[in-house]
């Protein structure tokens, strides 16, 4: 049992990391950033990319951050932000658009094939009693729980922080106040897809494998997370993306044969929908 | 120190003010007087950069507008006590506080700041850890005119101060304009309660379906039968 929770620890906090960047765009923009899957597995490419060639896990982490920053910016500067005058149905077909266009670029660049992310770590398990941590998943809680601090810090103790918050509460009055709304924007893109591609390289070390499709899941899984979340909430989306993490892990194991693992965030997801839209934790939009 | 030349305000197609020109001297305390949809709103918007398109020049402290983003404009010491309070509801009363001057940089100056509009609104540094959707109406009218002295205005736009203070409140809030305007800060004031807004200003315009019908004195405003019918109740 304890094992299992240890695992659904891990599995949530990869799904915590990506959905947080989800709920930050939805919380400015109010566009559902679909393509956010595609810049979590540029994160895998690149930081497999840099490892390959220097062997360092924080060079690999660094430089995958930054070149989903600037695709992440991109992304936000010449799709979202020309559309964002349009019905809100737009940008999100476009954001579902450049998805699947990425998913063929990386079968096209990185090969249809599973590539393996193998890193050599100084040790190999910690065992407590009968659970056994291994050294890759102690990496990822570290990871996950650095960058979750360097977001709540970032957001709740700096000054560009205090502008996010009112941006996103109300975007009219924060242009009102004279906040420069365009450099809260690129700020809230520099955070999602830098920890979208922290997430992209701890999940490829999770499962040792790179592949072009390993968006697609999160795609739609960080969707029910961020639902049941409540859509625009940090802290929310961060307890919903452990307990899915945590369902569907200990539902899988002990549970497994009444629906397959991932029917379980969307069984979730509609729950939420109909008994309580505003998510568990969300104030009501 | 404002001025505006053949200004329009426009939402899509539909041009809500049209051809407005005026003019707010240094220190001097203007009031737009007019009744419900005559574009008092929109005007102030647009000079602050906020309304979708205009046309027309707007001026400020001799610089063209043109093409100054609102944030800049602010920077320049435009602020605003706006339409409806727009407190941020999941900020705490002092964080309201700091986006209303989000440009004073040094924590001293903001502190001295603080401690003005704490003088002003004792009730405010009682609640400064309340977020602000915890507040009463009036209260949350109070933080809208603190966020906005706080950022030491050099013109300040104020939509609608009485909109929901109680009939004491009111008068202190007009007390409070009287007595800033004398220590020379320039005020551009929109009110529905024109009697009011007639005492303590000095000069008036008055709007109808966004254009300005009359513009004089504020004491011959309120001389003026056809404003006494209109707008002062008789
Ligand atoms: N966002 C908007 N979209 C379309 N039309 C608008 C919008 N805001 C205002 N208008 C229109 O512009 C005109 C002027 O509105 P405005 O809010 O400036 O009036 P006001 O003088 O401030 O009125 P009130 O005293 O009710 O506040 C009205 O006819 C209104 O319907
Ligand atoms: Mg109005």
């Amino acid at each position: 049992m304890l094992q299992q929770v240890v695992n659904g620890i891990i599995i949530g906090s990869l799904y915590a990391l990506i959905a947080v960047g989800l709920t930050m765009v939805y919380g400015i923009l109010r566009i559902l950033h679909i393509a956010h899957a595609a810049v979590f597995v540029s994160g895998a490419y690149l930081g497999l990319l840099v490892y390959t060639y220097t062997q360092s896990l924080i060079l690999a982490l660094i430089l995958a951050a930054v070149g989903c920053s600037i695709f992440g910016w991109l992304i936000q500067r010449f799709l979202y932000t020309p559309l964002l005058t349009e019905a809100r149905i737009v940008p999100l077909i476009a954001s579902v658009g450049l998805f699947i266009l990425c998913e063929d670029l990386f079968r096209l660049l990185g090969g249809p094939y599973i590539r393996a992310f193998k890193v050599d770590l100084w040790f190999d398990k910690l065992i407590f009693f009968d659970t056994v941590v291994t050294a890759h998943q102690c990496l990822i809680v570290i990871g996950t729980a650095a960058c979750l601090v360097s977001v709540y810090f970032l957001i709740n103790r700096t000054k560009l922080g205090l502008a996010w918050q009112a941006t996103a509460q109300d975007m009219d009055t924060a242009k009102a106040m004279g906040i420069n709304i365009k450099q809260v924007i690129n700020f809230n893109f520099i955070i999602a897809s830098s920890i979208a591609a922290i997430a992209g390289v701890l999940t490829a070390i999770n499962y040792n494998s790179v592949l072009p499709t390993m968006g697609s899941v999160p795609a739609y899984k960080m969707f029910a997370i961020v639902v049941l979340g409540g859509l625009g909430s940090i802290p929310g989306t961060i307890a919903a993306g452990l307990i899915i993490g945590m369902a569907e892990t200990i539902m899988s194991a002990y549970f497994g044969f009444i629906m397959p693992r991932d029917a379980i965030a969307f069984s979730a997801m509609i729950l939420i929908l109909i008994f309580r839209p505003q998510g568990l934790f969300g104030k009501g939009v | 120190m404002l001025k505006a030349e053949n200004l329009s305000v426009y939402y899509g197609a539909y041009r809500a003010v049209a051809d407005l020109s005026f003019e707010v001297g240094q220190a001097e305390l203007v009031t737009f007087i007019g009744a419900n949809g005559a574009g008092k709103s929109s005007t102030i918007r647009a000079i602050l950069g906020l309304a979708d398109r205009i046309e027309g020049e707007i001026w400020f402290d001799g610089q063209n507008l043109k093409n100054v983003p609102s944030h800049e404009r602010v920077k320049m010491g435009i602020r605003i006590v706006p339409e409806g309070r727009k407190i941020f509801p999941e900020l705490t009363v002092l964080q309201n506080l700091q986006m209303g001057a989000y440009f004073i940089k040094e924590k001293a100056r903001f502190n001295r700041n603080l401690d003005w509009v704490s003088e002003l609104f004792p009730i405010l540094i009682e609640r400064k850890n309340q977020l602000g959707h915890h507040l009463s109406g009036g209260e949350q009218q109070m933080l809208a005119i603190a966020r906005a002295l706080i950022g030491e205005p050099k013109l300040l736009l104020i939509d609608e101060i009485s909109m929901g203070l109680m009939p004491i409140a009111v008068d202190k809030a007009f007390e409070l304009i009287k007595q800033v305007n004398a220590e020379g800060m320039t005020i551009l004031l929109v009110e529905q309660n024109a009697k009011k807004a007639l005492t303590v200003a000095k000069r008036g315009y008055v709007l109808e379906t966004g254009r300005i019908v009359l513009q004089d004195t504020a004491s011959n405003l309120q001389q003026n039968p056809l404003i006494k019918k209109a707008y002062l109740g008789g």
